[in-house]
């Protein structure tokens, strides 16, 4: 009997045990997590703070979720590996034995590297505990500070500033949600959160917590600017929870480093999840060779399907990872704001438009003659997923620029957007059944 | 595994499914009556229909981050709206284009009617662009359609 331990039960670490005992319900499958388990949904922890989700549909697994998988939780912390030995050390420490581990250990928040962060009123929105915190602390918070401008930090302006609780929101980069907006995007955005009240500091970042008594009254900026609060809140992203892979000799340069089976340098040992340096889809090598370039992509879709692929391979089958694409989706006062591949600083050819009386602002990317990226605010969306197939197929779109531009479905009307749909559409897809 | 198949070439774009998909989500009550769960783009022979093809690995059920995307033992793909948190994610990665983002949450096909049966866009599709059914049926018509076209070409 194998006996299969994973580490980490969010997004990765939970497809990676359903899918390993869907394809062998003889294995004893150990699930290691210091978070609750059944998971919660990190990306909802947004929502959870704007008060539109309540606490008990964060989880959306049901209760008997680990016994219907016939799952063993232990809910403590993994402390090391023994490679050599085939177990994981655990806080308590209990020694779990495995003939094959999985690594989901996920990402940890960043923060700045700015004094007094220890301070009370400092809290980073990244662990359900940690915005569980920060909403008790906003219901008698009179200024608040939110650092960093990506989806989870223009929300939480966006929560805050529904409260009715003046906010300042600090971002480092050119403009708000970096890496996912251009600027001209961007931009009308950022009149959102203005029209708001909320108030912007662009290309700033904070160096000093200042406090009274260990709390805190306010932060000092780089341009030597002083803004008040008594709550200062951290959303600056995060980085790859690799500590347990590097302290046992497994490759990790950013994150753990996979091959498309998602083993690590270590054999039987494999990564899933935001902690994973995995290999990027067709589309994004950019025709960078025969081995493709890797990068560590955290986002929800690729958590699940790397996990999924690590937990088939663990079981015996032999599947190859697709590639992860950088794709974000997320709504902001009710904006849908999608952003798929490249988005800044591509050379080929972009057509990008603002319709202010529609409310919408697309922006299609084209390298020679494929579709390497998306933005769209507002309109009409239902066409975006077409588009971002072509993203990630990496589909010849020559001399259909423009009507693509015009609507994703305008594919059909062209041979090769035909066979490119035809293709999608093909009962393999169906027949890939459930494995 | 259930699915629906789109032979789009034979598609001529009277919207009759539409209008068959609407009556029936008013009989059965469902929210939004009025949207139908699939669309059709352009307006003669061959238009496209956007409706969900229940896949298998489904990227909308992967992408969903609330919960509201389920996979049921028969292969469906179901939405739940009411648990539906608008983020898009689904409607980012849907290949077919066939979720649609409404006022309070996103709306696709369920399927509407038991296993073994022909929901009424089927059965409304005079042109038979429409087929459900099990994969192996599914692969069967979808091959006998490709040999048509390509008699027909020649």
């Amino acid at each position: 009997m194998k006996r299969v331990a994973i580490i980490g039960a969010s997004a990765a670490g939970a497809a990676a045990a359903e899918a390993a005992r869907r394809l062998d319900d003889e294995c004893s499958i150990t699930l290691i997590s210091d978070e609750p388990v059944p998971l919660y949904s990190r990306c909802l922890l947004s929502d959870y703070f704007l008060g539109q989700v309540g606490r008990e549909r964060l989880t959306f697994q049901p209760k008997d979720w680990p016994r219907s998988l016939d799952l063993e939780v232990l809910q403590e912390r993994a402390i090391a590996l023994d490679l050599a030995a085939g177990r994981v050390i655990t806080q308590s420490d209990r020694r779990v034995a495995y003939d094959r581990l999985v690594l989901a250990t996920g990402a940890l928040p960043l923060m700045p590297a700015a004094r007094g962060l220890e301070m009370d009123g400092v809290v980073p929105l990244y662990r359900l505990d940690q915005v569980t915190a920060a909403l008790g602390a906003l219901a008698s918070a009179r200024r608040v500070v939110i650092q960093g401008a990506g989806k989870v930090g223009v929300k939480a302006a966006e929560a805050v500033a529904a409260r009715r609780i003046p906010v300042t929101l600090i971002e480092q980069a050119a403009h708000v949600v970096p890496g996912m907006l251009d600027s001209a995007a961007a931009a009308w955005l950022e009149e959102l959160l203005t029209g708001w009240g909320v108030q912007l500091e662009i290309g700033a970042t904070v160096t000093e917590v200042v406090s009274r008594n260990g709390r805190v009254t306010g932060v000092e900026l780089d341009s030597g600017q002083h803004v008040a609060c008594d709550l200062f809140l951290v959303t600056i992203g995060a980085y790859p929870n690799a500590a347990l892979a590097r302290a046992a000799g497994i490759e990790v340069r950013e994150g753990i480093v996979v091959d498309a089976s998602m083993q690590t340098s270590a054999e039987g040992v494999y990564a899933a999840g935001d902690v994973a340096e995995a290999p990027l889809s067709a589309s994004e090598r950019h025709g960078a060779g025969p081995s493709p370039p890797k990068q560590v992509v955290g986002n929800w879709l690729n958590a699940v399907q790397q996990g999924r692929v690590a937990g088939r391979n663990l079981a015996g089958r032999q599947v190859a990872y697709s590639g992860s694409v950088r794709a974000n989706a997320f709504g902001l006062a009710g904006l849908p704001v999608i952003s798929v591949g490249e988005v800044e600083g591509s050379d080929g050819q972009s057509w990008g438009q603002l319709d202010r009386a529609a409310q919408v602002y697309r922006r299609l990317a084209f390298q020679d003659s494929r579709l390497t990226g998306v933005i769209q605010v507002g309109g009409d969306v239902a066409d975006v997923g077409i588009l971002s197939t072509c993203v990630k197929s990496g589909t010849d779109v020559a001399g259909l620029q423009e009507p693509l531009f015009a609507s994703g479905f305008s594919l059909f009307r062209g041979q090769q957007g035909r066979r490119l749909l035809a293709s999608q559409s093909s009962p393999q897809r169906l027949e890939r059944v459930h494995q | 595994m259930e699915g629906i198949l789109v032979l789009w070439e034979r598609c001529n774009a009277c919207g009759d499914c539409l209008a068959a998909c609407r009556a029936e989500m008013e009989r059965l009550g469902e929210p939004l009556p009025q949207i139908a769960r699939l669309a059709v783009w352009g307006r003669e022979r061959p238009a496209y229909v956007a409706l969900c093809r229940h896949c298998a690995e489904a990227p909308c059920h992967d992408a969903c981050i609330s919960g509201a995307i389920s996979v049921t033992g028969a292969g469906r793909v179901e939405l739940a709206e009411e648990t539906c948190v608008r983020c898009c994610m689904c409607l980012a990665h849907c290949p077919f284009g066939a979720i649609t983002l409404v006022q309070d949450h996103v709306i696709k096909c369920d399927i509407c009617t038991p296993a073994g049966t022909q929901s009424p866009c089927v059965q409304s599709c005079e042109e038979g662009a429409l087929v459900a059914g099990g994969a192996q049926r599914l692969s069967l018509v979808r091959g006998r359609e490709r040999a048509r076209q390509r008699v027909g070409r020649r």
